[in-house]
């Protein structure tokens, strides 16, 4: 009563390379904990994760965890639909999955864009930074040349491992999308995404935080 | 009198005293126990009533067990006693200890697995010792197929143990209650034991090196483990203390409240163990019966069925058999037959496929940039060859054996690059590793890359390995279909929340269920799976879809697609397929043959995929 909470639910990609981390980054984001044993993503799997952003807003993050192999590319476009934010992971002991980073950032902008068209917010994470690095990554002021060139929001080193800067991440994500959201309903109040997303979920919880939604 | 002294030795390894408190709950839990118990307390000085009570601390469990004289109950069990006798004699000259002093040396001195083994000596040693005798084979040396054999079959029946294990229902207390140190203790080996065909090798070698090698004394040492069910004495040491002598005292009222209060408590934990015990008694029968169901199929399958195979495998009474779920020993010789070899896979064809994927091994791992290789397909091939080496340590990552190091890991790198060499237009795509993983805990290598070469021949599996989209839509449609028509309530359900079948089937397909389902269940869904054709892959599903029918109307989209893509721990065998009997499929070919025309028609990928799951084109040889 006192203070009407503003819910969001959000879809998250994380994508990138067979074996850079996805699962691990957001099982340690998701429940906290790391384990060298994680069994491969065929297809996609699930995970939410509930922010209390602010005193007046709950963000659902619900993370998309795609499998990395190429092969399955074709099927990622139903995967995409809808998502509002992404993860590109790589992983710093191989230079190869840097390389493929740019393939994964086209492959994202050509499957989902905003509403406006512009492509969706997407960070940009050097995963396995506790171990010896490898190519680029060595330069931050060169990554961030890069980011800035192909359109990443912004770029981290993580350690899914030693838990490093894995919520620094998904806060500047975060802030990007809800800013997103800020200038693209200044004109608009309907929010199509998230009405598709949560047709009869949530709301029946909380009732109509509906309109909250679009801000 | 000889086994006190053995008990207590082992409370001497205890490192948290227990005070007389603890001891007398304890005596409660059994009453012929109790009356000894107190009638030495009136007389006999504290430390030694404790090194007379068997006790003893786990550290596993950190709890305290009562340890009951199993030894007494089964005279077949004499020579484990003799042995006991004589080491105990050994124990009580060296170190049979009176004053604490000299039990907090002994407890220092005592190591953990000295600990174990002597505990074990009369009824377990044999399994203990076999085991890691076993896993030290297997890992050093990979190249004698037989002990692989072994190890793969401890495994492949070590799975229901596994499982009982894990599953939430067997929480830390029950599990730990069975006598003392559950993965060397007799039970386990019972059942290990008993669910393995009389004639295999195994149990030959098994025998001779336990005292108690024959089945008849095992037998008898079961039901003496059932007499004698150990109890937990001490989990929560919860002591009511008398009101230190500096604060002023309590009421009687209160006194008396606290004590009450206190009673309360201790019976109600003590109804619960008792409870749990009941339960764990029952899962135990349960086991049991299972185990002797399974020895009497497995007689079946072996003499009546395996021999004459082709003339009678399609009879009711075995097809019935089949339903119920082949004996782990000899899944893997079923299997074999089931799937067959209509692509004439010969062990010198997978030999040559083993050597090439080395090869191109070696050449990746040496020249990390030549894409411009020489043959047109090199470099999708390299990077087949490269994702498996990510992959099969993730295969099945629980079981440990197929990481890097373990006993496995060779043999599912050479089997999954082989297939990459062999069919090149195919290679290594996400998913494989877990069904080539299962192939490999049934049978032997090459046994199982010429089953893995022709199940992926199926038409199923061939349409999703080769990613072909069309194909897969077609299977999806056929699916959503048979939902509305077995489950409407739930394909309404799913429609609504956008959970489309595409995002948990795809898993299950990939992986025939291995990695969302438990390993002892997606076993049995492999059973039939091979009897019934890619068509049980999908009353399989619906089968899931109708045994959580209840939760999942109540899960939104997000909870629904987690737990699809990760099903309990708990899932039970008997009930899934109770579920799957009730699904019909009547109409499954005909919706295919529909479904593939119009998916087809749409996108003309058609031709391409089935045309050469066919007409199978294997490598050129040379």
């Amino acid at each position: 009563m006192s203070g009407e909470k503003r819910e969001h639910l959000y879809k998250i990609l994380v994508i990138g390379e067979l074996g850079t981390g996805k699962t691990s980054i957001i099982k340690r984001y998701v429940h906290q904990f790391f384990s060298q044993h994680y069994r491969a993503t065929i297809g996609v799997d699930f995970a939410l994760k509930v922010l209390n952003w602010d005193p007046a807003t709950i963000i659902r993050l619900q993370l998309w965890d795609i499998a990395g192999q190429e092969r399955f590319g074709n099927m990622t476009r139903v995967y995409y639909k809808e998502a509002v934010g992404a993860f590109i992971v790589f992983d710093v002991t191989r230079a190869s999955t840097f390389d493929a980073v740019v393939k994964w950032k086209q492959d994202l902008d050509s499957k989902v864009q905003m509403a406006d068209g512009s492509p969706i917010p997407c960070v940009l994470l050097a995963n396995k930074c506790d171990q010896q690095k490898e190519g680029l990554v060595n330069n931050p002021p060169k990554m961030d040349e890069y980011c800035k060139e192909k359109g990443f929001t912004g770029w981290f080193e993580t350690s899914a491992k030693e838990n490093v800067n894995i919520e620094e991440a998904a806060r500047a994500l975060v802030s990007k999308i809800l800013l997103n959201d800020k200038l693209l309903h200044g004109n608009d109040t309907k929010d199509p995404t998230k009405i598709a997303l949560d047709p009869n979920g949530k709301a029946n919880g909380e009732p109509p935080n509906g309109k909250s939604c679009a801000c | 009198m000889m086994i006190q002294s053995r008990c207590s030795t082992e409370t001497s390894c205890d490192n948290e005293k227990p005070n007389l408190q603890d001891v007398s709950e304890c005596s409660n839990a059994n009453s012929s126990f109790s009356c000894s118990v107190t009638n030495n307390s009136k007389s006999v000085p504290l430390n030694e009533l404790l090194e007379k009570i068997p006790l003893a601390y786990s550290p596993l469990t950190k709890q305290l067990h009562i340890l009951y004289p199993k030894q007494e109950a089964s005279e077949k069990v004499v020579d484990g006693f003799e042995s006991l006798k004589s080491r105990e004699n050994i124990n009580s000259s060296n170190n049979y200890l009176n004053s604490d002093e000299q039990l907090e040396d002994e407890m220092s001195n005592a190591s953990t697995q000295e600990m174990v083994v002597s505990h074990c000596e009369g009824d377990g040693s044999s399994l203990s010792s076999e085991t890691s005798h076993q896993l030290e084979e297997g890992l050093v040396d990979d190249s004698n197929k037989r002990k692989k054999k072994g190890i793969g079959s401890f495994f492949s029946r070590g799975v229901f143990l596994w499982k009982n294990r894990d599953s939430p229902a067997s929480s830390a207390a029950t599990y730990t209650s069975s006598p003392g140190w559950k993965f060397f203790s007799k039970s386990v080996f019972d059942h290990s034991l008993s669910s393995v065909c009389p004639n295999d090798e195994e149990i030959a070698t098994a025998s001779s090196v336990s005292p108690l090698g024959s089945p008849t004394s095992l037998r008898s040492s079961a039901s003496s483990s059932k007499r004698y069910e150990d109890v937990i004495a001490s989990s929560s040491a919860l002591i009511l203390h008398d009101r230190p002598a500096n604060l002023p005292a309590k009421s009687v009222d209160e006194e008396a409240k606290h004590k009450q209060e206190y009673e309360q408590m201790v019976e109600a934990a003590k109804k619960r163990e008792r409870q749990e015990a009941r339960i764990k008694k029952k899962q135990m029968q349960q086991q049991i019966k299972t185990e002797e169901r399974l020895a009497h199929a497995t007689k079946i399958w072996l003499t009546d069925i395996l021999p004459k195979w082709s003339s009678v495998m399609s009879s009711r009474k075995i097809q019935n058999l089949w339903w119920q779920g082949i004996p782990p020993c000899v899944r893997g010789k079923v299997w074999l037959l089931a799937i067959g070899n209509e692509l004439n896979v010969t062990p010198e064809l997978y030999e040559i496929c083993v050597t090439r994927a080395h090869e191109l091994l070696k050449t990746v791992s040496n020249t990390t940039s030549c894409d411009s290789g020489t043959e047109i397909d090199n470099p999708d091939r390299q990077a087949s060859v490269e994702l498996i080496q990510l992959d099969i340590s993730r295969t099945f990552p629980q079981l440990c054996i197929f990481q890097k190091g373990g006993p496995y890991y060779d043999i599912l790198h050479s089997l999954l690059g082989a297939y990459a060499c062999y069919r090149p237009d195919i290679g290594y795509v996400q998913g494989m590793s877990f069904l080539a993983a299962i192939l490999i805990l049934n049978m032997e290598e090459t046994e199982a890359f010429v089953c893995f070469a022709n199940l992926l021949n199926r038409p199923c599996h061939m349409a999703f390995f080769r990613l072909d989209q069309a194909m897969m839509q077609a299977y999806y449609s056929v699916f959503e279909q048979l939902m509305a028509d077995n489950l409407p309530k739930i394909h309404c359900h799913f429609l609504k929340s956008h959970l489309s079948p595409d995002l948990y089937l795809l898993d299950w397909i990939y992986t025939v269920f291995a990695k969302a389902m438990p390993l002892d269940v997606a076993c049995r869904v492999w059973d039939v799976f091979l009897r019934d054709g890619e068509e049980f892959l999908f009353r399989t599903a619906l089968g899931v879809l109708h045994l959580y029918q209840e939760l999942l109307l109540g899960f939104d989209f997000l909870v629904g697609a987690q737990f699809l893509t990760k099903l309990p721990e708990d899932l039970n065998a008997d009930n899934l397929f109770l579920s799957i009997q009730g699904i019909r499929m009547q109409r499954y070919s005909d919706l295919l043959t529909m479904y593939r025309s119009t998916c087809v028609a749409s996108s003309g990928s058609y031709c391409s995929t089935t045309n050469s799951s066919g007409t199978n084109t294997p490598i050129e040889l040379n």
